[in-house]
């Protein structure tokens, strides 16, 4: 049968923002890495709420969060192990820029520390600075999205 | 790397979507290589001509800058 699409003036289709392979994709992503979180949350909260910082046993409570902080890791890890080239390139590009931001802080915050100068939440902003740039990149792809 | 992507997706009368669908990429991937963000690798470039039914060097021309040795 002959083709009857006109291909001199040829149009393309209307643009789904997502393919279904996406789709797939970020349902599967979604799973494995909701749950790890909601226990995070749950677990940050509950010993936050309950734990006694002057006893010797506190340190081991605030452990805790740091387990399903691993496997929320580790969903992450898979999903850029599943992911095409591109998609794999640019976690990578982005995440090189939030770990130089996060050690320029980390270098930043230790200077500061040797004259009692870094403020005393200062791992909290080594990690605040590293996500914010790891996802600022993600964002703001260069060229964007034509 | 200049290509005729879009080109041969309009023919074809098939979505970015679409196009990621049969290469299992996503619409990004399909959307970067189509702007020229991104020239894929050769499996990727060699799967792009069997589903247009081409050759790569159909698919894919190269810009002056892209045969200078870096």
């Amino acid at each position: 049968m002959e083709d009857s699409r006109d291909h001199d003036h040829p149009v393309l289709p209307p643009e789904p923002s997502m393919s279904a392979t996406d789709r797939r994709e970020r349902n599967r992503y979604l799973r494995e890495l909701v749950p790890p979180m909601v226990v995070y949350t749950v677990s940050v909260v509950a010993v936050t709420a309950t734990v006694d910082r002057g006893t010797t046993g506190a340190a081991f409570w605030m452990l805790i969060p740091v387990i399903p902080l691993v496997v929320a890791a580790l969903a992450v890890y898979r999903s850029i192990r599943r992911a095409d080239e591109y998609t794999q390139f640019r976690q990578y590009r982005s995440m090189a820029l939030g770990f130089g931001a996060a050690m320029m802080t980390a270098v930043t915050l230790g200077w500061l520390s040797i004259v009692d100068a870094a403020p005393p939440q200062g791992p909290w902003l080594v990690f605040g600075v590293g996500m914010l740039a790891w996802t600022l990149g993600l964002t703001f792809e260069p060229g964007g999205d034509r | 790397m200049n290509n005729r992507l879009k080109e041969l997706r309009a023919v074809h009368g098939w979505s970015q979507a679409h196009l990621a669908d049969l290469l299992e990429v996503s619409r990004q991937t399909v959307n970067a290589i189509e702007t020229g963000r991104y020239d894929p690798s050769l499996p990727l470039a060699f799967r792009l001509a069997a589903v247009f039914d081409t050759r790569i060097e159909d698919l894919f021309k190269p810009e002056g800058g892209d045969l200078e040795r870096r």
